[in-house]
Protein backbone atom coordinates (compact mmCIF):
# COMPACT_ATOMS: atom_id res chain seq x y z
CA UNK A 1 0.00 0.00 0.00
CA UNK A 2 2.51 2.46 0.80
CA UNK A 3 4.97 1.55 -2.10
CA UNK A 4 1.93 2.32 -4.75
CA UNK A 5 1.12 5.36 -2.80
CA UNK A 6 4.90 6.27 -2.89
CA UNK A 7 4.79 5.45 -6.53
CA UNK A 8 1.68 7.31 -7.62
CA UNK A 9 3.05 10.15 -5.68
CA UNK A 10 6.26 9.98 -7.56
CA UNK A 11 4.41 9.98 -11.04
CA UNK A 12 2.13 13.11 -10.14
CA UNK A 13 5.19 15.09 -9.02
CA UNK A 14 7.51 13.86 -11.98
CA UNK A 15 4.47 14.66 -14.19
CA UNK A 16 3.91 18.15 -12.86
CA UNK A 17 7.92 18.63 -12.50
CA UNK A 18 8.75 17.68 -16.02
CA UNK A 19 5.96 18.80 -17.85
CA UNK A 20 7.79 22.73 -17.89
CA UNK A 21 7.73 22.99 -21.36
CA UNK A 22 4.07 24.16 -22.24
CA UNK A 23 4.60 27.97 -22.92
CA UNK A 24 2.27 29.79 -25.02
CA UNK A 25 1.66 30.09 -28.69
CA UNK A 26 2.67 33.34 -29.56
CA UNK A 27 5.92 32.76 -27.43
CA UNK A 28 6.95 29.22 -29.49
CA UNK A 29 6.22 31.48 -32.50
CA UNK A 30 8.35 33.90 -31.53
CA UNK A 31 11.20 32.12 -30.20
CA UNK A 32 11.03 30.47 -33.66
CA UNK A 33 12.17 33.26 -35.52
CA UNK A 34 14.14 34.91 -33.26
CA UNK A 35 16.67 31.50 -32.60
CA UNK A 36 17.67 32.33 -36.09
CA UNK A 37 18.85 35.85 -34.96
CA UNK A 38 20.97 35.68 -31.59
CA UNK A 39 21.13 35.21 -28.17
CA UNK A 40 19.32 38.90 -27.06
CA UNK A 41 16.49 37.91 -29.70
CA UNK A 42 15.52 35.34 -27.78
CA UNK A 43 15.63 36.63 -24.31
CA UNK A 44 13.31 39.14 -25.38
CA UNK A 45 10.80 36.57 -26.43
CA UNK A 46 11.72 34.69 -22.94
CA UNK A 47 11.19 38.28 -21.41
CA UNK A 48 7.47 38.87 -22.62
CA UNK A 49 6.90 35.06 -21.95
CA UNK A 50 8.03 35.98 -18.62
CA UNK A 51 6.13 38.86 -18.31
CA UNK A 52 2.73 36.83 -18.89
CA UNK A 53 3.55 34.18 -16.58
CA UNK A 54 3.96 36.32 -13.79
CA UNK A 55 0.96 37.71 -13.93
CA UNK A 56 -0.59 34.38 -14.49
CA UNK A 57 1.22 33.22 -11.16
CA UNK A 58 0.34 36.34 -9.41
CA UNK A 59 -3.47 35.47 -10.54
CA UNK A 60 -3.18 32.27 -9.22
CA UNK A 61 -2.27 33.92 -5.73
CA UNK A 62 -5.01 36.01 -6.06
CA UNK A 63 -7.41 33.29 -6.27
CA UNK A 64 -6.51 31.50 -3.58
CA UNK A 65 -6.09 34.51 -1.20
CA UNK A 66 -10.36 35.65 -2.46
CA UNK A 67 -10.84 31.83 -1.61
CA UNK A 68 -12.32 31.44 1.53
CA UNK A 69 -11.70 27.85 2.28
CA UNK A 70 -7.72 29.12 2.79
CA UNK A 71 -8.64 31.99 4.99
CA UNK A 72 -7.80 29.79 8.03
CA UNK A 73 -4.70 28.88 6.36
CA UNK A 74 -3.87 32.26 5.67
CA UNK A 75 -4.12 33.32 9.09
CA UNK A 76 -7.60 34.74 8.98
CA UNK A 77 -6.68 37.23 6.03
CA UNK A 78 -9.29 36.86 3.06
CA UNK A 79 -6.65 39.00 0.85
CA UNK A 80 -3.52 38.86 -0.72
CA UNK A 81 -1.26 39.39 2.62
CA UNK A 82 -0.39 37.07 5.48
CA UNK A 83 1.06 33.56 5.24
CA UNK A 84 0.25 33.71 1.55
CA UNK A 85 2.02 36.81 0.47
CA UNK A 86 4.71 35.80 2.55
CA UNK A 87 4.78 32.65 0.35
CA UNK A 88 4.99 34.74 -2.94
CA UNK A 89 7.50 37.07 -1.21
CA UNK A 90 9.62 33.85 -0.46
CA UNK A 91 9.38 32.34 -3.83
CA UNK A 92 10.00 35.43 -5.96
CA UNK A 93 13.67 36.13 -3.10
CA UNK A 94 14.53 33.08 -3.67
CA UNK A 95 13.89 32.52 -7.80
CA UNK A 96 15.78 35.92 -8.31
CA UNK A 97 18.56 34.91 -5.62
CA UNK A 98 19.15 31.07 -7.88
CA UNK A 99 18.36 32.84 -10.90
CA UNK A 100 22.03 35.19 -9.65
CA UNK A 101 23.61 32.00 -8.82
CA UNK A 102 22.83 30.37 -12.33
CA UNK A 103 23.76 33.37 -14.36
CA UNK A 104 27.23 34.10 -13.43
CA UNK A 105 28.22 30.15 -13.68
CA UNK A 106 26.57 30.14 -16.89
CA UNK A 107 27.84 33.36 -18.02
CA UNK A 108 31.62 32.33 -17.42
CA UNK A 109 30.37 29.45 -20.01
CA UNK A 110 28.51 30.18 -22.25
CA UNK A 111 25.60 32.21 -23.53
CA UNK A 112 24.46 36.23 -22.72
CA UNK A 113 23.99 37.17 -19.60
CA UNK A 114 20.44 38.31 -20.25
CA UNK A 115 19.70 34.62 -22.44
CA UNK A 116 20.16 33.47 -19.25
CA UNK A 117 19.18 34.85 -16.91
CA UNK A 118 15.82 35.28 -18.69
CA UNK A 119 15.74 31.35 -19.54
CA UNK A 120 16.65 30.51 -15.58
CA UNK A 121 13.48 33.05 -14.77
CA UNK A 122 11.39 31.24 -17.28
CA UNK A 123 12.50 27.35 -15.81
CA UNK A 124 11.32 28.72 -12.54
CA UNK A 125 8.19 30.34 -13.30
CA UNK A 126 6.95 27.81 -15.13
CA UNK A 127 7.06 25.15 -12.43
CA UNK A 128 6.00 27.60 -10.15
CA UNK A 129 2.93 27.89 -12.17
CA UNK A 130 2.42 24.42 -12.28
CA UNK A 131 2.83 23.86 -8.48
CA UNK A 132 0.72 26.88 -7.11
CA UNK A 133 -2.10 26.13 -9.50
CA UNK A 134 -2.12 22.36 -8.74
CA UNK A 135 -3.81 23.87 -4.95
CA UNK A 136 -7.21 25.03 -6.01
CA UNK A 137 -6.91 22.25 -8.22
CA UNK A 138 -6.14 19.70 -6.09
CA UNK A 139 -8.66 21.17 -3.20
CA UNK A 140 -11.35 21.07 -5.90
CA UNK A 141 -11.17 18.14 -6.77
CA UNK A 142 -10.57 16.65 -3.11
CA UNK A 143 -13.90 14.58 -1.77
CA UNK A 144 -15.81 16.35 0.69
CA UNK B 1 23.59 27.16 -31.60
CA UNK B 2 24.16 23.58 -30.73
CA UNK B 3 26.37 23.85 -27.38
CA UNK B 4 23.28 25.64 -26.22
CA UNK B 5 20.83 22.90 -26.38
CA UNK B 6 23.46 20.14 -25.16
CA UNK B 7 23.99 22.10 -21.89
CA UNK B 8 20.04 22.57 -21.87
CA UNK B 9 19.72 18.76 -22.67
CA UNK B 10 21.97 18.68 -19.60
CA UNK B 11 20.15 20.71 -17.21
CA UNK B 12 16.96 18.99 -18.34
CA UNK B 13 18.01 15.74 -17.43
CA UNK B 14 19.82 16.26 -14.46
CA UNK B 15 16.73 18.27 -13.32
CA UNK B 16 13.90 15.61 -13.98
CA UNK B 17 16.43 12.62 -12.55
CA UNK B 18 15.55 13.63 -9.16
CA UNK B 19 12.96 10.96 -8.26
CA UNK B 20 15.68 7.63 -9.19
CA UNK B 21 17.67 8.92 -6.45
CA UNK B 22 15.25 7.92 -2.90
CA UNK B 23 18.57 6.70 -1.01
CA UNK B 24 17.96 3.22 0.57
CA UNK B 25 17.57 3.83 3.71
CA UNK B 26 14.37 5.23 2.21
CA UNK B 27 13.18 2.24 0.23
CA UNK B 28 13.40 0.14 3.01
CA UNK B 29 11.87 2.04 5.51
CA UNK B 30 8.99 2.92 3.01
CA UNK B 31 8.71 -0.64 2.43
CA UNK B 32 8.34 -1.30 6.18
CA UNK B 33 5.97 1.85 6.92
CA UNK B 34 2.66 0.89 8.82
CA UNK B 35 0.69 3.71 7.84
CA UNK B 36 0.38 7.64 7.72
CA UNK B 37 2.57 8.64 10.73
CA UNK B 38 5.47 5.71 9.83
CA UNK B 39 4.92 6.91 5.99
CA UNK B 40 5.16 11.06 7.43
CA UNK B 41 8.19 10.07 9.12
CA UNK B 42 10.02 8.27 6.21
CA UNK B 43 9.67 10.80 4.30
CA UNK B 44 10.94 13.43 6.64
CA UNK B 45 13.72 11.39 7.27
CA UNK B 46 14.72 11.51 3.71
CA UNK B 47 14.16 15.12 3.88
CA UNK B 48 17.00 15.51 6.55
CA UNK B 49 19.16 13.03 5.00
CA UNK B 50 18.93 15.12 1.07
CA UNK B 51 19.22 18.36 3.23
CA UNK B 52 22.73 16.87 4.32
CA UNK B 53 23.73 16.23 1.41
CA UNK B 54 23.21 19.75 -0.26
CA UNK B 55 24.65 20.98 2.55
CA UNK B 56 27.49 19.11 1.75
CA UNK B 57 27.38 19.85 -2.10
CA UNK B 58 27.41 23.03 -1.94
CA UNK B 59 30.52 22.73 0.93
CA UNK B 60 32.58 21.44 -1.97
CA UNK B 61 32.43 25.21 -3.88
CA UNK B 62 32.63 27.24 -1.49
CA UNK B 63 36.47 27.93 -2.01
CA UNK B 64 35.61 28.05 -5.95
CA UNK B 65 36.81 31.40 -7.15
CA UNK B 66 33.90 31.78 -9.73
CA UNK B 67 31.25 30.84 -6.81
CA UNK B 68 33.00 33.13 -4.07
CA UNK B 69 32.40 35.99 -7.03
CA UNK B 70 28.78 35.40 -6.26
CA UNK B 71 28.97 34.54 -3.00
CA UNK B 72 29.62 38.22 -1.70
CA UNK B 73 33.24 38.29 -3.06
CA UNK B 74 34.87 36.61 -0.28
CA UNK B 75 35.81 33.49 0.79
CA UNK B 76 34.61 34.04 4.30
CA UNK B 77 31.44 35.26 3.62
CA UNK B 78 28.39 32.99 2.36
CA UNK B 79 25.69 35.64 2.67
CA UNK B 80 23.93 35.27 -0.58
CA UNK B 81 24.06 31.89 -0.34
CA UNK B 82 23.08 31.48 3.61
CA UNK B 83 19.94 34.10 2.01
CA UNK B 84 19.11 31.69 -0.66
CA UNK B 85 18.91 28.78 1.22
CA UNK B 86 16.94 30.38 4.13
CA UNK B 87 14.57 31.68 1.33
CA UNK B 88 14.36 28.35 -0.35
CA UNK B 89 13.67 26.75 2.97
CA UNK B 90 10.76 29.31 3.53
CA UNK B 91 9.25 28.85 0.80
CA UNK B 92 9.48 25.16 0.72
CA UNK B 93 8.01 25.08 3.71
CA UNK B 94 4.93 27.28 3.45
CA UNK B 95 4.01 26.09 -0.03
CA UNK B 96 3.30 22.54 0.96
CA UNK B 97 1.93 23.46 4.29
CA UNK B 98 -0.41 25.17 1.70
CA UNK B 99 -0.61 22.51 -0.38
CA UNK B 100 -1.10 19.87 2.05
CA UNK B 101 -4.24 21.92 3.15
CA UNK B 102 -5.57 21.45 0.22
CA UNK B 103 -6.49 17.69 1.00
CA UNK B 104 -7.59 17.80 4.71
CA UNK B 105 -7.68 21.29 5.60
CA UNK B 106 -5.13 20.44 8.58
CA UNK B 107 -6.96 17.71 10.06
CA UNK B 108 -6.35 14.14 10.00
CA UNK B 109 -2.76 12.20 9.47
CA UNK B 110 -2.83 12.38 5.48
CA UNK B 111 -2.21 16.03 5.89
CA UNK B 112 0.89 14.98 7.28
CA UNK B 113 2.22 12.48 4.73
CA UNK B 114 1.11 15.18 2.13
CA UNK B 115 3.10 17.72 3.76
CA UNK B 116 6.30 15.31 3.48
CA UNK B 117 5.50 13.71 0.34
CA UNK B 118 5.90 17.53 -0.86
CA UNK B 119 8.95 18.48 1.04
CA UNK B 120 10.38 15.54 -0.44
CA UNK B 121 9.57 16.28 -3.96
CA UNK B 122 11.12 19.86 -3.85
CA UNK B 123 14.14 19.08 -1.60
CA UNK B 124 14.81 16.49 -4.33
CA UNK B 125 14.34 18.92 -6.87
CA UNK B 126 16.27 21.81 -5.63
CA UNK B 127 19.01 19.11 -4.82
CA UNK B 128 18.74 18.38 -8.89
CA UNK B 129 19.19 22.41 -9.07
CA UNK B 130 22.07 22.31 -6.87
CA UNK B 131 23.78 19.08 -8.51
CA UNK B 132 23.47 21.26 -11.90
CA UNK B 133 25.76 24.28 -10.41
CA UNK B 134 27.79 22.32 -8.80
CA UNK B 135 28.74 20.18 -11.56
CA UNK B 136 28.89 23.77 -13.91
CA UNK B 137 31.02 25.74 -11.21
CA UNK B 138 33.29 22.48 -11.22
CA UNK B 139 33.47 22.46 -14.80
CA UNK B 140 34.65 25.78 -14.92
CA UNK B 141 37.17 25.10 -12.46
CA UNK B 142 39.03 22.96 -14.60
CA UNK B 143 38.30 24.66 -17.66
CA UNK B 144 39.37 28.39 -16.71
CA UNK B 145 42.20 27.47 -14.09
Amino acid sequence: MSKSFSFCAVCFFCSLACNVFAQSAAYNYCIKDAAKVSDEAMAECMKAENSRLNKQIYSEYEKISKDSSFTNWNQGSGMFRGRLKNLYENWTNFKNEYCDLYVLSMTNYTGSPTYNRESCLMDMNLRQLIYISSVLRNYNSTPE
Amino acid sequence: MHRYFALAALWASVACAFPALASSDYDSCMNNAQGDFDIAKCNNDEVSREMRKIQSRLSSIMTNKYFTQWNDQTLSSSQNFQTLLKQWIDYRNKYCSLYSYTFSQGIGTITDVQKSQCMLDLTNRFASNVEAIVKIYNDMAVTKR
